[in-house]
């Protein structure tokens, strides 16, 4: 299969990114990974991951993923091993260390980073010092979506962990996946003076996958009703305040208009809390499924998108054009209500309350609305991420690939 | 335990993590497999030791690209997995899945065990079937556990392969000294009557003396669903018989011939056909086509917990390998057993492939100690198969298991943690 004549054999991504809460990070390394080996025939993609279910698979020759023992995010900033009654100290070491190999054996050409700088716990640090002393040393890029955290607190964090320190000394670029005039990423999270040169915003990044037209996709749902409320949250781990909510509203939107609704509560929601909503959701017209495959065609057949404010479901959703009501998550992290504050006022989407703080007939009317006027986006946002990183990656293999010796293999 | 270090590991503040000086630390090794046994043993073992020291951090290390798609690990369980050598049916996929030579892979892979393994530091570490793993790649991991404390065992699936077949491969790989020098316990997954192992694979005293059979490792607690709850599911009225392939990888030539054989058989007996997860498209919609249009036969893929459709099963018919033999000697379920003969996954090209006994062989050693009916391979006709399970569903001798069969994960589990607290 692979020739001398394949033309990026060479090349070598190695992907990380966290395992805290949710796929995001994941999926859009995933999303990426995937079209790099698509777009540079022979080159090769690495995930490291801790995340136990691998969105998009199953991977296409080319990806592979190694997954360390898992963590999670007890608060901002504070790990703990997921389920294995080990000291952090001890999981902190397996993982580093199978990173550290990882990166020695694969040689990667690029190091994307997901987020986090240095890694939960610094533990890429040991592998950023080893990649940066090569004689060859690889492009090592930070990827980060356009809102963290409020500035404030990431900020401090960052300082804290010493992540300002390592990307001046490990990073080449810092990818931003978003863009500048509608969130100065850089600005706000103190990417400033020597660090600004390193910043490329690549416009929003969403996964490219094809999905079906709505008419067709509705036939195979089996959709009869004109109105189809589609209410999903990524990999859903809180997701059930916001779906309770949800089918509260639903009833109380039965008086008014006749509607069918789906709910996919996402593979990381408690067992109990899905059967409770399967519950909830006795005599309504809602179908609660856990995962399925291609969210994008369920939004294909939606004609409302109920959801949190996480950035891959609303890239997702704004891409296919659809209403959007977002519900976003209350904290700890003030990410998605920023988000949502924002799109909202662009006019892309309708931001309610965070899920304690609103009422059943709150969203109950803004269903009714979104359904019974729905608006076109005033604006297009520039949805090109993906495609920009990508070729960016492929320019970092350009000048590679003239430093490889052409006889490798 | 370097608690003063876990410190700089800020706010370790979840105190159930804190006191772990006693607990024990297990690590399972088991190589990528086409098929979902291996995993699947390992599963049962890993229950049961949750069950019997819940307290026990367990590491599971593999290179299968399926383990994330099995039923959940037990509580206090994780796992690893590095980069997958074998074919993992996806298209377009060659082992290894990642366009590296592959002396390259495999030392990323050796890499990656021993990291993960040592810095576990487990009290045990227990490697499925393989002594060295599928590729070499834990000389490295076996040396280095030598210099510590860990106690290490092999877990021998009841019929590794011909005995000549292993005693050649293991001369020229020298896995007799591996066994000597970096091995404490041999676990054998099955019973003498079917293969006395010392014999079988010559193994000189001093080795020998770690060998304790364990009988067939299965997955005992489960809560099983009533008869009358599957055949609803299942929309069936009457008896059933259920077909499969284990994992299904390459169950298509025993499914084809069933189908052929059920026109065969009177229309008030119903199958259930179990494809498998791992099922090629291809093959499956062959399948599924021959199946339109039939209502008593039944097409699934997978379910969840066989053991609840095997006991409301009049009889099965399967190929033979170790999982599917586990469960229907401990289910005492009637069966015809169809083992296959050609290299793992080389359905398609049959025994050009090249040949495999372990599965004929464990049939033949059922069929003898009169566990199951066994077709041979050349026999496996359609209506020969017809013949075999009319002769099945008639009212027969309750089928032979000896007590040993039942208690295999309960011994394994039991040995395990013996050799754990003798640390």
């Amino acid at each position: 299969m692979l020739t001398p004549e394949t033309p990026y054999r060479h090349n070598a991504v190695l992907l990380y990114s966290h395992d805290g809460f949710g796929l995001g990070h994941l999926k859009r390394n995933v999303t990426i990974a995937k079209r790099t080996v698509y777009d540079f025939p022979g080159s090769k993609a690495l995930l490291i991951t801790g995340h136990s279910s691998l969105p998009g698979s199953p991977l296409p020759y080319g990806i592979d993923f190694i997954k360390l023992p898992s963590i999670i995010k007890a608060k901002t900033g504070v790990w703990q091993p997921r389920s294995l009654p080990i000291e952090n100290e001890r999981l902190c070491q397996i993982r580093s260390a199978m990173i550290l190999k990882a990166a020695e054996y694969f040689v990667p050409s690029i190091f994307l980073v997901d987020y986090t700088p240095t890694g939960v716990w610094g533990e890429l640090v040991e592998t950023l010092e080893m990649l940066k002393s090569r004689p060859e040393p690889p492009t090592i890029i930070l990827g980060l979506r356009d809102i963290l955290d409020a500035p404030e607190v990431t900020c401090k964090i960052w300082e804290t962990e010493g992540n300002y320190e390592a990307i001046r000394n490990y990073y080449d670029k810092i990818f931003i996946y978003g863009r500048q005039e509608i969130y100065d990423t850089a600005f706000h999270y103190g990417l400033t003076d020597d660090l600004s040169e390193k910043i490329l915003y690549t416009d929003y990044l969403c996964s490219d996958e094809p999905c079906k037209p709505q008419d067709q996709i509705r036939e195979e749902l089996q959709v009869k009703k004109e109105n189809l409320v589609l209410v999903t949250a990524g990999g859903g781990y809180d997701a059930y305040p916001m779906m309770r909510l949800a089918i509260k509203a639903l009833g109380i939107l039965m008086r008014n208009l006749s509607f069918e609704a789906i709910f996919i509560t996402g593979p990381l929601m408690k067992a109990e809390h899905r059967e409770s909503l399967q519950k909830q959701a006795k005599n309504l017209p809602i179908r609660i499924l856990r995962s399925v495959e291609g969210t994008l065609n369920y939004m294909s057949a939606a004609n409302l998108i109920v959801t949190m404010g996480s950035y891959n479901t609303l890239m997702d959703a704004v891409r296919l054009q659809k209403s959007v009501i977002v519900i976003p998550r209350e904290g700890p992290s003030a990410e998605q209500k920023i988000r949502a504050q924002l799109l909202s006022q662009m006019g892309l989407i309708s931001a309610l309350k965070s899920p304690a703080l609103l009422s059943p007939f709150e969203l109950a009317e803004s269903m009714l609305k979104n359904l019974t006027q729905p608006q076109t986006p005033p604006i297009f946002l520039a949805m090109n991420g993906l495609t920009k990183a990508v070729s960016q990656i492929g320019n970092f293999f350009e000048s590679n690939k003239q430093l490889q010796p052409l006889s490798k293999i | 335990m370097k608690n003063s270090r876990a410190k700089s590991l800020q706010n370790n503040e979840n105190p159930t993590f804190k006191a772990t000086g006693s607990r024990l630390r297990i690590a399972i090794f088991t190589h990528d497999t086409f098929g979902l046994g291996h995993i699947r043993r390992c599963l049962h073992i890993m229950n049961s030791l949750s069950e019997r020291a819940p307290q026990t951090a367990m590491l599971l290390v593999t290179g299968s690209p399926v383990v994330h798609t099995l039923s959940s690990l037990p509580p206090h369980a994780d796992f690893v997995k590095i980069p997958t050598l074998v074919k993992t049916g996806a298209q377009g996929s060659q082992p290894p899945h990642l366009p590296i030579p592959l002396p390259e892979v495999q030392l990323l892979r050796e890499r990656l065990i021993q990291e993960a393994v040592l810095s576990f530091q487990p009290d045990v570490f227990l490697v499925d079937n393989f002594p060295l793993g599928a590729q070499r790649e834990l000389l490295g991991v076996l040396q280095e556990l030598r210099k510590t404390n860990t106690r290490t065992v092999l877990g021998l699936r009841d019929i590794v392969d011909a005995p000549d077949v292993v005693c050649t491969e293991w001369t020229r790989q020298g896995i007799y000294e591996i066994l000597e020098r970096y091995y404490d316990k041999i676990l054998v997954y099955g019973v003498k009557e079917v293969l006395n192992v010392k014999e079988a694979y010559n193994l000189p005293p001093h080795i020998a003396s770690k060998v304790e059979y364990c009988g067939y490792v299965t997955e005992q607690s489960v809560r099983r669903r009533p008869a009358s709850e599957i055949k609803k599911e299942l929309g069936i009225k009457g008896k059933f018989i259920i077909v499969t392939g284990g994992g299904g990888g390459d169950a298509f030539p025993l499914l084809q011939t069933f189908l052929a054989a059920t026109r065969y058989l009177p229309p008030h007996v119903s199958s259930l056909v179990l494809t498998g997860p791992m099922m090629g498209p291809g093959d499956l919609n062959k399948l599924k086509d021959l199946v339109n249009g039939r209502d008593n036969v039944v097409l699934k893929e997978f379910v969840k917990d066989f053991p609840s459709y095997l006991a409301a099963s009049v009889g099965v018919v399967s190929m033979c390998g170790y999982n599917m033999a586990s469960e229907i000697l401990v289910h005492k379920t009637p069966a015809i057993v169809c083992p296959r003969t050609w290299r793992y996954g080389e359905h398609t090209k049959g025994n050009q492939a090249g040949l495999e006994w372990e599965q004929i062989l464990r049939a033949r050693a059922l069929a003898k100690a009169g566990f199951v009916d066994l077709l041979e391979p050349e026999a496996l006709k359609p209506k020969t198969l017809a013949n075999r399970i009319e002769a099945l569903l008639k009212p027969r001798r309750k089928t032979k298991t000896s007590e040993v069969n039942m208690q295999g994960l309960h011994r394994t589990v039991q040995h395990i943690l013996t050799l754990a607290h003798q640390k």
